[in-house]
């Protein structure tokens, strides 16, 4: 269906100069691999280049809409590296590309692209990677509630065999990060509040800065169930063996394999029943048909 | 099932309408308000909705006084065969029945990248090509068969248009292989016309204007990038000369319209009037009325 790859290569083009640039000096390789005719790749080339580039706030509208998402980790990022280009950039990435050429989320793609310039260096602040695991996480959960609606907990069978698979309800998920992160995303909100006040603040050589945020401890971890809550995704603290069980449960599995994963981590065989037991009954683990 | 020449029979005939999204009227046009004020200017009420947002106060409000309005989609693409899927018919069916839609209308192409998801949204014409039309036609045909209701796909502004076919061309075809009727936006027709230097009026000839159930009239704005010129879809209150022309051109030979909206929700109403007054001329609520004069 090459219309489908072209309009991919329309969207990319649309948000990236440099691709743009990079398919009219060498579209072989620019346009590698592509199901396209000839006929779509002169078309594509007759465009005149200056019309890729009539809207020129598509960039900072879509980054709007990302930021929201990734508000807190968006927020050390550009704290460190004053530049809205170092954001921006995520249009010229390879995640961005990808998502689109493969109709992935852009979302989850924005996220890959904030974790990826921590790994390389791009930004050092130490709390970015457990952040931008955190918000990815509720981002996920909004998508899945959203693709697959929110299950309501009923009655389970009276007897349940160790084959029954289960799996995480849509919308729910657990992660473990470093102790200090909810502190350090707290310390964000509190900010980017104050600066809401008044935006145009942001102007003025005396406005707030984002003060040093708490030291990553890495010593103790802070283990974190997300839900669907009633305005949006919620998050609870929880004990590590709950987690421990719960964490299995990320993709569809028989109950007896779960248990012997949470036992060689270290759960209890019959806490870890009575924790099985516990998120079945509220909803937050499924049988999965 | 029928065909589009015996069901198109079925359908009111609604007058001149005004456009509208969610929330509209904190920051444009209050249809009820303009209906109170003018009320020989305005007959029906066209919605345009997303499965995210639904509807506001603004269209309840106006549907509860048992007035005519239509459901134009903001979420679907067309072009593409794997975004239509049963939950979006669904909940589209359900919102269009709670507001009494006559119709399903909106812009075929794509309404968003990829998934339907927050960042992705982005209105883009099809590809001009036979390939797609027929992707379109076929997802027309399901929704017109799942909602038991007309879908009339509209022809999408934009500055660039890929494909080797007309846009009137194409959405021929798509007519042909749907069986649909069609909502021709003139102001839409005339963006295109200039994008490939053609007079307003090219491809009118053999396009099927039996099928124009719908049409639609807005204001433009002649724009450049580094001296590269096109039309912005601004819907400004004054029309281009180029989108009456097509308007005035296209009304006497489409036999089955029903209805025309002058998209202008944003502005201010007495900025609009003059528009709405001409239009009221050219398309009068009541047919007997025309053929009178």
């Amino acid at each position: 269906m090459s219309h489908h790859t072209v309009q991919n290569l329309v969207v990319r083009m649309l948000f990236d100069e440099a691709f743009v640039e990079a398919v009219h000096a060498d579209p072989g390789r620019a346009l590698a691999g592509l199901e396209l005719t000839e006929a779509e790749r002169d078309q594509l080339l007759r465009v005149d280049r200056r019309a890729w580039r009539h809207d020129a706030l598509r960039r900072k509208r879509t980054l709007r809409t990302l930021v929201e998402e990734f508000k807190v980790s968006t927020t050390i990022v550009l704290a460190e590296t004053r530049s809205l280009a170092s954001l921006e950039h995520f249009f010229s990435s390879s995640f961005f590309h990808r998502a689109i050429q493969e109709r992935g989320s852009l979302g989850m793609a924005f996220s890959d692209f904030l974790l990826d310039g921590g790994k390389r260096g791009e930004w050092k602040a130490p709390q970015i990677e457990d952040v931008v695991r955190l918000e990815a996480a509720i981002a996920g959960c909004r998508r899945t509630l959203a693709r697959e609606g929110e299950h309501e907990a009923g009655d389970l069978p009276a007897t349940i065999s160790d084959r029954s698979r289960v799996r995480l309800a849509p919308g729910y998920d657990v992660g473990a990060f470093q102790a200090n992160v909810i502190p350090a995303i707290q310390q964000v909100e509190q900010y980017l509040f104050e600066v809401s006040l008044m935006p145009a603040m942001a102007l003025c050589d005396d406005a707030p800065r984002l003060p040093a945020l708490p030291l990553v401890d890495r010593t103790k971890k802070s283990f974190l169930f997300f839900g669907p809550g009633a305005s949006g995704i919620s998050l609870t603290n929880i004990d590590k063996p709950a987690y421990l069980v719960l964490l299995q449960a990320k993709r569809p599995i028989e109950i007896r394999n779960l248990l012997s994963r949470a036992g060689v981590a270290g759960v209890n065989a019959r806490r870890a029943q009575e924790i099985l037991s516990e998120w079945l009954e509220n909803g937050a683990l499924v049988l999965v048909e | 099932m029928t065909t589009f020449a015996k069901r198109v029979k079925c359908l009111p005939r609604l007058g001149v309408g005004l456009s509208g999204e969610f929330n509209v009227a904190a920051k444009g046009m209050d249809v009820s308000w303009l209906k109170e004020h003018y009320p020989a200017l305005v007959h029906f009420y066209e919605y345009g909705a997303d499965l995210d947002r639904g509807l506001d106060d603004g269209v309840r409000r106006w549907a509860a006084a048992c007035r005519p309005t239509t459901y134009h989609f903001l979420d679907i693409n067309l072009e593409e065969r794997m975004d239509i899927d049963r939950h979006w018919i669904a909940q589209t069916k359900a919102l269009a029945a709670e507001i009494g839609a006559t119709w399903l209308c909106g812009d075929a192409g794509r309404w968003h990248f990829g998934l339907r998801e927050r960042g992705h949204g982005m209105l883009m014409p099809p590809i001009l090509c036979r390939e797609s039309a027929m992707e379109t036609a076929e997802s027309i045909m399901r929704i017109e068969a799942e909602t038991g209701m007309f879908c009339l796909p509209e022809n999408p502004p934009a500055v660039i248009y890929l494909g080797d076919l007309h846009i009137l061309d194409y959405f021929a075809l798509v007519a042909e292989r749907a069986d649909c009727g069609l909502l021709l936006d003139c102001a839409h027709l005339a963006i295109f016309q200039q994008t490939r230097d053609l007079p307003p009026l090219t491809g009118l000839d053999n396009f099927p204007l039996d099928r124009v159930v719908e049409m639609h009239v807005a204001g433009g704005t002649h724009a450049d990038v580094e001296g590269y010129a096109y039309i912005e879809d601004s819907h400004t209150p004054e029309p281009l000369a180029a989108t009456w022309e097509i308007l005035e051109c296209v009304l006497p030979r489409a036999t089955n319209l029903r209805a025309i909206v002058f998209e202008c929700e944003q502005n201010a109403p007495e900025e609009c009037l003059a528009g709405f007054a001409r239009l009221n001329e050219l398309f009068p609520i009541k047919k007997e009325k025309a053929n009178a004069r």
